[in-house]
């Protein structure tokens, strides 16, 4: 399940982090990552990387899918599936 | 691919001297308002000797490091590269062949971009098996960035190019590391970040049309832009890490076991936060500080890599090693290795 703390610190890390400094007053967890460019090869392995560290969710290359990164909340979604489905 | 049997008999490598940041931002060749944040520190820089005599000379010392193979021992060379390398209507493996081989060899040049040695490595390791003959293959990566068309210092945003050659001595008899495995894939939807709509008629080097790749990926991601985004990047992580699981699966190993890992002399901040990052390693794990000492070679970065890990004995017996490509194509490439002994030309 994905807590709103999850999001929350899934939407600050893209914002302070990787969301170009003229959009970020713009940016919410609704904001189109990948449409807005925010995301590439680069920079989605920066967030899994946060996600791995942070949230201690390791998310497998089987889950990269744009799909899963459309915003910070279908993100967040995915790590709260993941970290669902994960013995500990 | 699983590469039985496949050893690394002997590794050579020439670098040239190498020319500072500090001496670039000096002559204006390097933006000294990037120095700290990169933290590279300089390129091997060949001057006027060209690539294909920087291989003759890195395969020279593979040989005399190869406890007593011979030129007459050898079944294939490949020779791979990524920048002009001589004449027109000429090829650089002809120059070895002239000085070192002589002509009985197969001998071929191959372009992959900077992949191009695991490339050669994967080509080899499955021409050596094919005849149970077949003894060894010598393989080649040179390249010299001094020349018009190409700004070394300024190629890639963090990213500098360093001149040199590195061979490979590759045999099916032994060696000081065994082959586990080797793999490439590529992600074609990502063909245009390196050709960044420059036309590809007629090509660059006949009409003196510089290269310049933060130029193109930038023309390559406004083009993602206009078409509704940023999707088709994700596919470059994510075949990456998949090949290094198919790879590290294949050699029967974890990423835990793995002692060092050998990525291209590429960014640091892109690497550490990047790669890195997800796959759950520091920057300690790399050969980063090394690479950052010379530049991105082209072809050689994780095989010179490899011969300073064991230069400097931060390798032993038993050690797992990990070496990763990734270049033009989107082309991504991975190889595990093991290591059997140190020669003695280390200890």
């Amino acid at each position: 399940m994905t807590t709103a703390s999850e999001t929350a610190a899934l939407t600050a890390f893209i914002r302070d982090r990787l969301v170009p400094g003229e959009l970020r007053d713009r940016f919410d967890e609704t904001s189109p990552l990948l449409e807005w460019g925010v995301l590439d090869s680069v920079s989605t392995a920066i967030l899994l990387g946060f996600i791995r560290r942070e949230l201690r969710v390791t998310v497998p290359a089987a889950q990269i899918d744009p799909a899963n990164f459309t915003d910070a909340r279908s993100v967040a979604e995915m790590v709260g599936r993941l970290a669902a489905a994960s013995p500990d | 691919m699983r590469t039985p049997g496949t050893y690394l008999r002997g590794i050579g490598v020439h670098l040239p001297a190498v020319v500072s940041i500090g001496t670039a931002i000096e002559q204006g060749r390097y933006p000294a308002g990037e120095a700290d944040y990169f933290q590279l520190g300089g390129a091997a820089v060949a001057g006027d000797v060209p690539a294909p005599e920087l291989g003759l000379r890195a395969a020279r010392q593979a040989l005399e490091r190869s406890g007593g193979l011979t030129p007459a021992d050898l079944d294939l060379l490949l020779y791979t590269d990524v920048w002009h390398q001589g004449p027109e209507g000429w090829q650089p493996q002809y120059y070895l062949q002239q000085h070192l081989t002589g002509g009985d060899v197969l001998a071929i040049e191959l372009r992959h971009g900077c992949c191009g040695l695991f490339s050669a490595l994967e080509v080899a390791a499955s021409y050596l098996r094919a005849e149970p003959a077949r003894r060894a293959a010598l393989l080649v990566g040179a390249d010299n960035h001094s020349t018009p068309l190409v700004d070394r210092w300024r190629m890639f945003a963090g990213t500098v190019m360093g001149d040199g050659a590195c061979a490979l001595l590759v045999a099916k008899d032994g060696g000081f590391a065994e082959v586990l495995a080797v793999n490439l894939t590529t992600v074609c939807e990502a063909e245009p970040v390196s050709g960044g709509g420059v036309p590809m008629f007629p090509p660059d080097a006949t009409v003196g049309r510089p290269l310049d790749f933060i130029a193109r990926n930038r023309e390559f991601r406004e083009r993602l832009l206009d078409q509704g985004g940023t999707g088709a990047l994700l596919g470059i992580g994510k075949k990456l890490v998949e090949l290094v699981d198919q790879t590290l699966a294949e050699a029967g190993i974890a990423l835990s076991d793995v002692a060092r890992v050998a990525f291209p002399h590429g960014r640091r901040d892109e690497l550490g936060g990047g790669a890195l990052s997800w796959l759950g390693l520091e920057l300690a794990d790399t050969t980063w500080e090394f690479g950052a000492s010379i530049g991105h070679l082209g072809v050689s970065d994780q095989f010179v890599a490899l011969d300073h890990l064991l230069a400097s004995r931060a390798l032993a017996a038993g050690d797992n090693v990990l070496l990763i490509g990734l270049g033009a194509g989107i082309t991504m490439s991975c190889a595990a290795l093991r290591i059997l002994d140190i020669p003695k030309e280390y200890a």
